[in-house]
């Protein structure tokens, strides 16, 4: 192939618009005159929040969407006459074939872009190798876990080693290993001349791309190097310290002050990004997330949480004897297989515990055991005083639950989904327009009740799936991984209102990858390989791995303590 | 009173809201409302019976009266469209494997000199075989040509004996449509209503929502009840829309009962609506769901009684057929239609028809209920 | 096509076949309803109206009339059930559980030696016009034979003109040969139109489909692959059908194997391209379901002239049978079994067949857009 000369791609005033759902409404923009060259060989995160166009602009350029005007052109040519094997395109999600094999996915992509699995057995062991998806040829690809499912997706995208590589959210609902190794993969696949475009709400991988493209509501807001981004957020991010058990408090107070963009707790203190320079706090490091959000700033204030206000005052449960949710000693096996091995920890009202581990880990088989949704073959577990397995329907009206994947009915509206589920809950037609009144206004689903659930961005899911968990108002919160896929923004958003729920008395359990999120939990469990690896506050798991030189973060303390558990067990072996 | 009204809310969300999948896609809607109509109107048109438009062959070798007789005969035929002449018999048989022809008849060079001098004629008829249904059909009306006509040239000889004199109760001129019509009330129906409950909770599992099912406050009992609702209200749409069309549109009577049809329905839709969810809770994907339901209610159709009558069928098949719902369906339509049969009858139909949604509707129940391992 | 090509449409293939191994249903539906409508149409339905049950009112109660009661019942067609009066039988004709009562009248004896005007009553029940019609027929020739075989004497010859029938390609009147092609027919329509209805709208709902269109891979390379299984396990169903069908109920096969072949072929190629065009146009399996079994099942068994007789059909109607592929099957198939290689059959339907299944994949493909969104 002769050596693209020039930019690889080109866009000059693109636009492009969806009709609207119903007939007469008025069209719905997704891209808005975006101008755009990518030079060969460069790494170019395409970041934004949701609905931002991230995934139309990529799809245009895959040649999988016409553009409505402008002109698009790839490889020096226009994108209608495309050469789709010079395209490696990985839609979101990744387009795997749920019921076959991991070797039936790549061989299937691998001679659709083709290579000859047979003729070139290096490449495919190579690609195994590199996704560590050797020992799993055989295996259903809806039995992987979501980590193992991303790098297959990867691989089947990029396995021909095209030289240009479309990647949309290649790293969502994935722990930070297997980000690291996601991340190595399209390093090890591609080569020198080869132009990713990745895409991303995920602000830790933007920063590792040679180049930035912020997109919000269609139009580009910002473009340039990663750096450039972060100094956006110059001279505006703090810390200030807080006593543990009061850091909740804290975040909340610091919300509230009128100059405050993005608070969140990081180790025994609360860092924020301000509006204007402080000076009463002490200044901290800016990170391309922090410069995200004070490009996105708009301007207001961030409220209390509403929904939180909605729940009724349990406060006086906190702190009595008694757990919200209990494990014992909770097993699961398959076969020879253990998903789960003797998890065992309590939550008491009021308090947010964390369940920390990779894909795989046993998260969530542990929170499927305790939902009463797996049978344990070993152990007990209670939820608000009842086995969800052997209690009956009614004990489930203590529990909101939201699960890992989108849960509701995609064919059917915003409104008709929380109508079902207010009804579900055994409400009235009035008392259930008032719950969710309630719940559409604290999380602004307004705009999108008439639209179809499916159809939306995946950010606006999870807001939807956390408003319907929380409906009926109950009195223990599961919440598995709810935060994958949303940016920083939806994010802080969602754990002002998880940290405002947890306060008025309620018991949260909640999964996720982000370690910087695990910080706002009281206390955490680390599980790995199906066990429990550590228990405790996120202090005293960083104090755990500290050996005398700065704090680490919460990150490095989980690596370190899943690297120590697999040298154990290689001594063990 | 307060638990009552809850249960009632939450089966009602769930009734709605399955309401609301299988209604909100356009062309489902379309499919499930306008094709039953279409398909009422264009089958009770099409089947029938009765063989009208027939071209009959004809090899004439006789100049006489009697070839005359019987050729004026063949015209003056409501059902004949056409006759055709071949000049031999090898012609003829080669019209009919070409299927110019469905019959061919031969008349015999000696045969109006046979008839004249009282010796028995005979005239050779040929029917394609292939299509034997009708075929036989046609040859009765042939024989029947062809005896008026030996009656008319030689009356004394034409004496038939005894003469059966056919009085057809309840549909005096065997009007086919008045044994379609009301069948199709059944047949259309079953296929929607299987079609629509082996979608339910295949469709949950397929689409992922099974969890978040599972994990609000409702019995068993509540979503099951909840999730047969489209497909027995289709049902029930469909065959009272069905009950109203007959006989306004096609002139069948319906002179019996219109509540015990009505409960008739309200049976029968459950009773498919029963099977069609025990297959849905037993399914892995929508499409198996489909495939299975498919292959449940082809048989089902097929041994109601409608393409071909149950008395034909073997002794042994025949107390199968009992358990059909179908074929309960069928004699309760065609015995309130056309008979006005007593409600004891009807009612032993639908005694069997509950029992049959009894019977699937528990072993969709212990799924849904099971379904928590 | 160049070795990538070639690879790519073999790896469509490969993930075809991985899919339905995948799923036993698939297999299911490809192996069991063959044998399922093979057996139903061959061993359990049955146009052959035999051993009705018939009452029996003698009110002469003579030498004469107890004759003909024992030439009734001797019949192999009717099932006696004799009473003194009407009324009970009545009763039970109501309920279904007889089909006709026949009644001779007082005074029979004295009008058949008179030669008078003998007649003989039959009421049938007319909700089932197809057994009426047969029984009042069968009753008929009972009756005429019976006088005949009294009348030996003078007017042995009691028809001037008789009509000797004989049936081409099925002289022992099996309605099961006419039947099993129907059967296949719908095996072949449900298998080449429901399967790849849904194989392709499944790609829609799960979003594969924008994976498999983002690769170098051409529409219509996919589609053509696609179809590639499903085609060969609708022929395995034919073959199969064929099989049970010649082996155990008796069908010869006297044309050749090929002509059978070309012939399914050219009907799976239509169906399969309408079955992608309905799932390309829908884009989600359950409309897709309602689509198929609307377009796809009904009229193979209502408007492809293997239960019903077009040509006794309305007009408008005829001419919608025009666009069901089935019409186009009926024929060629029924004259390969029956009665050999007729080509001059076989040709014009085959090209039509390869006419609509060209037209739907053409519409199929330009539905197939290579955009997502």
């Amino acid at each position: 192939m002769e050596a693209p000369i020039g930019p690889v791609i080109r866009l000059s005033g693109v636009s492009k618009s969806f009709a609207a759902e119903r007939r007469g409404a008025p069209v719905v923009p997704a891209v808005r005159n975006i101008s755009l060259e990518v030079a060969p060989g460069t790494l170019l995160g395409l970041v934004g929040p949701d609905a931002s166009g991230k995934t139309t602009l990529l799809r245009m350029l895959a040649g999988m969407a016409e553009a409505d005007s402008g002109d698009i052109s790839v490889f020096g040519k226009s994108v209608s006459e495309l050469d789709r094997s010079l395209v490696g395109y990985m839609p979101q999600g990744g387009a795997l074939y749920l019921e076959l094999s991991v070797e039936q996915n790549l061989d299937l992509y691998a001679r659709l872009r083709g290579i000859d699995p047979a003729a070139e057995p290096d490449r495919i062991e190579n690609i195994y190798t590199l996704t560590g998806l050797g020992d799993f040829r055989g295996r259903a690809v809806g039995k992987l876990s979501g980590g193992m499912r991303q790098k297959l997706a990867m691989a089947c995208a990029v396995v021909a080693a095209p030289p240009l590589m479309l990647l949309d959210e290649p790293s969502v609902g994935v722990d930070p290993l297997s980000r690291r190794e996601i991340w190595q993969l399209a390093r090890d696949l591609s080569g020198q001349e080869t132009t990713i475009i990745w895409a991303t709400s995920i602000l830790d991988d933007a920063e590792k791309c040679d180049e930035l493209l912020v997109l919000h509501e269609g139009q580009v807001r910002y473009s340039g190097a990663p750096t450039g981004l972060t100094d956006l957020a110059n001279n505006r991010v703090y810390s200030t310290p807080v006593l543990a058990g009061d850091r909740r408090k804290e975040l909340a107070r610091v919300h509230r002050l009128p100059d405050t963009i993005d608070a969140q707790i990081e180790g025994d203190g609360i860092r924020f990004v301000n509006r204007i320079a402080s000076k009463d706090a002490s200044p901290a490091q800016p990170r391309a997330a922090d410069g995200f959000v004070a490009l996105l700033d708009d301007g207001l204030k961030l409220q209390d949480s509403r929904l939180a206000a909605t729940f009724p005052d349990r406060t006086e449960t906190i702190g009595q004897a008694g757990a919200a949710i209990a494990a014992v000693g909770l097993t699961k096996r398959y076969g020879s297989f253990t998903a789960a091995y003797d998890v065992s920890f309590t939550v008491a009202p009021g308090e947010v515990f964390g369940l920390l581990g990779p894909n795989g880990a046993g998260k969530s088989t542990t929170f499927r055991m305790l939902c009463g949704l797996l049978k344990s073959s070993d152990g007990r577990s209670t939820v608000a005083g009842q086995n969800l397995r052997t209690a009956g329907p009614a004990a489930r009206k203590a529990l909101g639950y939201m699960p890992q994947y989108f849960g509701l009915y995609g064919d059917l509206t915003v409104a008709a989904n929380l109508r079902f589920i207010a009804g579900a809950h055994g409400m009235g037609r009035k008392e259930g327009e008032g719950a969710i009144d309630d719940v559409v206004s604290a999380l602004s689903l307004e705009s999108i009740l008439p639209q179809r659930a499916g159809l939306l961005p995946i950010g606006i899911k999870q807001r939807l799936s956390l408003a319907a968990a929380v409906l009926h108002r109950p009195e223990v919160l599961f919440l598995d991984e709810p935060t994958s896929g949303v940016d920083p923004i939806v994010r802080r958003e969602f754990w002002h209102h998880i940290n405002a729920i947890a306060a008025t008395g309620v018991a949260v359990l909640v999964t996720t990858h982000f370690m910087d999120e695990a910080e706002n939990c009281d206390r955490l469990m680390l599980l790995n390989q199906s066990r429990a690896i550590a228990q405790g506050t996120p202090s005293e798991l960083k104090k755990g791995i500290a050996r005398g030189g700065p704090e680490p973060t919460l990150e490095e303390a989980f690596i370190a303590l899943i690297e120590a558990q697999r040298r154990i067990e290689a001594d063990a072996a | 009173m307060m638990a009552g009204f809850i249960w009632f809310a939450r089966w009602f969300a769930m009734a709605v809201k399955e309401l609301r999948v299988v209604l909100l896609d356009k062309r489902a809607r379309t499919t499930l409302i306008i094709s039953p109509i279409v398909q009422l109107l264009l089958y009770g048109m099409a089947t029938t019976l009765e063989v009208k438009n027939v071209d009959v062959g004809v090899v004439n070798r006789d100049n006489g009266v009697a070839s005359q007789e019987i050729l004026s005969g063949l015209a003056g035929s409501g059902s004949i469209r056409s006759i055709r002449y071949y000049p031999n018999l090898v012609s003829l048989s080669e019209g009919i494997e070409q299927r110019e022809v469905l019959v061919g008849m031969s008349l015999p060079p000696d045969l109006s000199r046979d008839v004249a001098v009282g010796r028995t004629a005979t005239v050779g008829l040929i029917v394609d075989g292939r299509n034997i249904n009708a075929g036989q059909i046609v040859a009765e009306y042939m024989d029947r040509i062809t005896r008026r006509a030996g009656a008319d040239l030689r009356p004394a000889y034409a004496r038939d004996g005894p003469e059966l004199v056919a009085v057809h109760w309840y549909n005096p001129n065997l009007d086919y449509r008045w044994f379609t019509l009301p069948a199709l009330i059944a047949v259309v129906c079953s296929v929607l209503v299987i079609s629509v409950s082996v979608h339910t909770f295949a469709r949950e599992r397929e689409a992922g929502t099974i969890d978040t099912l599972q994990m609000l406050p409702m019995t068993p009992g509540q979503k099951l009840l909840g999730k047969i609702m489209p497909a027995f209200l289709v049902g029930l749409f469909n065959a009272s829309l069905f009950v109203i069309i007959i006989p306004l549109v096609f002139g069948v009577p319906l002179i019996g009962s219109l509540v015990l049809l009505f409960v008739a329905v309200v049976a029968f839709s459950l009773a498919l609506a029963g099977v069609g969810t025990a297959i849905s809770t037993v399914s892995q994907t929508q499409q198996q769901a489909f495939l299975i339901g498919f292959m449940v209610i082809t048989p089902l159709t097929l041994l109601a009684g409608f393409a071909t009558p149950i008395d034909n069928m073997p002794e042994w098949l025949q107390s199968i057929a009992w358990l059909n719902p179908l074929r309960h369906m069928l004699e309760v339509s065609h015995g309130v239609f056309l008979k006005d049969i007593p409600a004891r009858f009807a009612l032993e139909n639908i005694g069997m028809m509950l029992a049959f949604a009894g019977f699937f509707l528990t072993i969709a129940y212990v799924n849904v209920w099971r379904r928590f391992d | 096509m160049s070795s990538a090509g070639r690879r790519r449409a073999a790896a469509i293939r490969t993930k075809e076949w991985a899919q339905v191994w995948h799923d036993p249903s698939t297999l299911g539906l490809v192996v069991f309803l063959p044998l399922l409508l093979i057996f139903l149409f061959g061993s359990a339905l049955s146009l052959d109206t035999d051993q009705t049950r018939t009452g029996l009112v003698d009110r002469d109660g003579t030498i004469t009339s107890r004759d003909l009661s024992a030439a009734l019942k001797a019949n192999r067609y009717f099932i006696i059930e004799e009473a003194s009066e009407v009324a009970p039988l009545a009763q039970r004709l109501e309920g279904g559980d007889v089909r006709g009562i026949v009644v001779i009248p007082d005074g029979f004896e004295g009008e058949v030696t008179s030669d008078g005007d003998a007649q003989v009553q039959l009421i049938t029940d007319g909700t089932q016009p197809n057994t009426a019609a047969f029984l009042s027929s069968h009753a008929e020739g009972v009756i005429r034979n019976w006088s005949a075989s009294r009348d030996l004497g003078a007017r042995a010859a009691a028809q001037p003109i008789e009509l000797v029938t004989r049936y081409a390609y099925n002289p022992g009147l099996e309605s099961s040969f006419m039947l099993v092609p129907g059967a296949i027919s719908i095996v072949m329509a449900m298998i080449g139109c429901l399967l790849t209805a849904l194989i392709m709208a499944r790609e829609y709902e799960r979003g594969t489909m924008e994976g498999i269109l983002s690769t170098p891979l051409s529409t219509g390379a996919l589609v053509g692959n696609k179809i590639v299984p499903y085609f060969l396990m609708g022929l395995a169903s034919t073959a199969i059908c064929v099989a049970v069908a010649t082996l155990f109920y008796g069908l010869p096969l006297r044309g050749s194997a090929i002509a059978l072949l070309i012939i399914s072929a050219s009907f799976l190629y239509a169906v399969l391209a309408q079955g992608l065009w309905i799932s390309s146009i829908t884009k989600n399996q359950f409309a897709s379901t309602q689509m198929a079994l609307l377009l796809g099942y009904l009229p193979s068994l209502l408007l492809s002239g293997f239960l019903f007789e077009l040509d006794s059909m309305p007009a408008a109607i005829q001419w919608l049978s025009y666009l069901v592929p089935a019409r186009y099957l009926i024929p060629p198939l029924q004259s390969v079994f029956l009665v050999g290689d007729v080509w001059s059959i076989f040709l014009p339907n085959i090209a039509v067949l390869l006419g609509i299944g060209t037209f739907f994949l053409w519409r199929a493909r330009s539905a197939i857009k290579r955009t997502i969104a």
